[in-house]
């Protein structure tokens, strides 16, 4: 049964961390997915062509304690289209987590990183 | 040699580069690379904290609708927590990228990378790489990774034989990326064959590492003096290629067909078996000492000999080797003949005339100059110039006067004891007393005297008298006590 951790809309200053928060990893799950809408808010990922920004997800295997990487990217704004011509409107990371899957010490946290220019943004973490 | 951990990462729209940290800290030495496929691989590299960049084993643009593949690598990792987290990134932003991070053990830590190839494939549910035959002494690691131009929720499968499939995120609704590897020992021809859950354009790269010796192994070392046995075992359906060893022929030859490739320059000369016909030599390098006693085969040739080549050297020169001119500083007490080609330019001013040795036809010598001693016993050459005398040139030299020479008139210095008549055009000024006439030379024309001085009248002369009998008087003085008359 997946889980996933709601990212509300928020627009973030130049050079601002948004941290989504700790969270156990329900048992037997083993993918992990951090997204987030480009074209949301005032200052939309979509329309900031200059804007850079870096996702980072984390696992912790002790409750919290002690953390490591997972993955992490480094994006930049504007608009894309696929072959199709079609709008893409989500940015995303996607792995494996690693770890007893049956351990009930796995918890697993994201971030935003952004660069010099303010954006707004939402997503999500899920674990599935 | 083997698989130990991967990983897969993928990362969708406006994404530069992405980082994937694998589960475990890699373990020193081994090989550590990463599969991406990404729409465009321009700058395409990797990187981690501990061991830096990567190399590219392979940027492959495809000539289809699939993402372009890249492998690249980092042999002999540092290890440890730095290395556990690599990331790949590239120029153009992509709307979705796959990258495979994989770790394996038993590879070369030094020049692994033997072989790479791609192959790309339309409309179709397969891709097939070309084949490859590798290298490795010990057999190779060989990796391929795919794409397709459907890249999410499609599922990657490889069922070539000897192939395994380590990394494998698909299907996957980011993007669905996949490796596999096969360890081929020993090295030859392979192919792999990606296939994809339903039809797209799709491509595939593949990557192979030279494999280390297995562990405890490497060459055997050869003792001399031990016993060797010749033991062969004949293939699986092949008959023993001889006589079936037993303990009473074990020792006997058996035919095998031995190759050897060629030897390569580092082999030593005082290797003394006997080169087999497909062994080549190339060139002897200038470092070829002269020193070897060997004879020189066809095939090798000897540049011209550098200036450093000591003229000392007994033997011959080959007929390839030139010296250029001799310089200066070739020293003339050189015993030796010179040969065709030398030079020798005029000798310097500082030659030394004591050199005993003739001078050739091109040396020159100046003017002797002033300071050159008159003492000098040989001859002068015709260009020699001797100025006049000075006056500070004895007149006791010995030898005859010039006719360039002069002699102011004579000096009231001049004696007076002159024992000859002075001549009519003699003129006598007053005798000075000090003036001795013992001057025994005749006096030219041109001297003149002046009236004797009183001092002088009273001498007369006894006309031709005979030294020692003849008596002199001087009138008015007692004669002298020790004349004999």
């Amino acid at each position: 049964m997946s889980t996933s951790i709601p990212i509300p809309l928020t627009t973030l200053f130049a050079n601002l961390v948004l941290s989504v928060p700790g969270t156990p990893i329900p048992t037997g799950l083993t993918d992990m997915v951090l997204a987030i809408n480009r074209n949301v808010g005032t200052n939309s990922l979509d329309s900031e062509p200059t804007a850079t920004f870096t996702l980072t997800a984390e696992i912790s295997l002790d409750g919290g304690a002690t953390w490591d990487g997972l993955i992490s990217g480094t994006f930049v704004g504007g608009v894309f289209r696929d072959l199709k011509g079609n709008i893409l409107e989500v940015s995303a990371l996607e792995t494996s987590l690693y770890g007893d899957p049956q351990s009930t010490l796995r918890q697993i946290r994201g971030s935003f990183a952004n660069g010099p220019v303010a954006v707004s943004i939402s997503g999500s973490l899920t674990v599935s | 040699m083997a698989f130990v951990q991967g990983k897969a990462g993928t990362g969708s729209v406006g994404i530069t580069s992405l980082a994937v940290t694998v589960t475990s800290n890699p373990t020193a030495g081994n090989l550590l690379s990463a599969g991406a496929a990404i729409p465009d691989t321009t700058g395409l590299a990797a990187t981690e904290t501990a061991d830096g960049a990567w190399s590219v084993a392979i940027n492959h643009v495809t000539t289809n609708a699939a993402d372009d593949l890249g492998i690249l690598y980092k042999a002999n990792t540092v290890g440890g927590l730095g290395a556990k987290t690599v990331t790949v990134s590239w120029t153009n932003a992509a709307n979705q990228a796959g990258v495979t991070i994989r770790e394996d053990s038993g590879v070369l830590t030094v020049t692994p990378l033997d072989k790479t190839g791609a192959a790309d494939a339309t409309a179709t549910t397969t891709v097939t790489s070309g084949s490859l035959t590798n290298t490795g002494s010990n057999g190779d690691l060989c990796i391929a990774v795919p794409s397709a131009s459907v890249s999410t929720n499609q599922t990657w499968s490889n069922s070539t034989a000897g192939w395994a499939v380590d990394v494998n995120n698909s299907p996957n609704a980011s993007y669905d990326a996949a490796s596999a590897s096969r360890y081929q020992t020993p090295a030859g021809a392979f192919t792999t064959t990606w296939t994809l859950s339903t039809s797209a354009d799709l491509s595939v790269a593949v990557a192979t590492f030279k494999l280390a010796p297995p562990a405890g192994g490497g060459l055997p070392v050869f003792n001399p003096g031990a016993t060797w046995r010749r033991f062969y075992m004949p293939a699986a359906g092949h008959a023993f290629p001889g006589t079936t060893p037993n303990a009473a022929n074990r020792d006997n030859p058996v035919s095998l067909t031995e190759s050897v490739g060629p030897a390569s320059d580092s082999v030593v000369r005082a290797w003394a078996g006997a080169r087999a016909p497909t062994e080549s030599v190339g060139p002897a390098t200038d470092a070829v000492t002269r020193v070897f006693g060997g004879t020189r085969g066809p095939t090798e040739s000897v540049g011209p000999a550098s200036d450093a080549v000591t003229r000392a050297w007994a033997g011959e020169r080959d007929l390839t080797e030139s010296l250029g001119p001799a310089s200066d500083s070739v020293a003339r007490a050189w015993a030796g003949t010179r040969g065709p080609t030398e030079s020798v330019g005029p000798a310097t001013d500082a030659v030394s005339r004591a050199l005993g040795a003739g001078r050739g036809p091109s040396e020159s010598v100046g003017p002797a100059s002033d300071s050159v001693t008159r003492a000098y016993a040989g001859s002068r050459a015709p260009s020699e110039a001797v100025g006049p005398a000075s006056d500070s040139v004895a007149r006791a030299w010995a030898g005859t006067r010039s006719p360039s020479e002069t002699v102011g008139p004579a000096s009231d210095a001049v004696s007076s004891q002159l024992g000859h008549p002075r001549s009519t055009a003699e003129a006598v000024g007053p005798a000075s007393d000090a003036v001795t006439r013992a001057f025994a030379g005749t006096r030219t024309p041109t001297e003149s005297v002046g009236p004797a001085a009183d001092v002088a009248a009273g001498v007369k002369n006894a006309g031709a008298g005979v030294a020692g009998q003849d008596l002199v008087y001087l009138d008015g003085l007692t004669p002298w006590p020790h004349q004999t008359s």
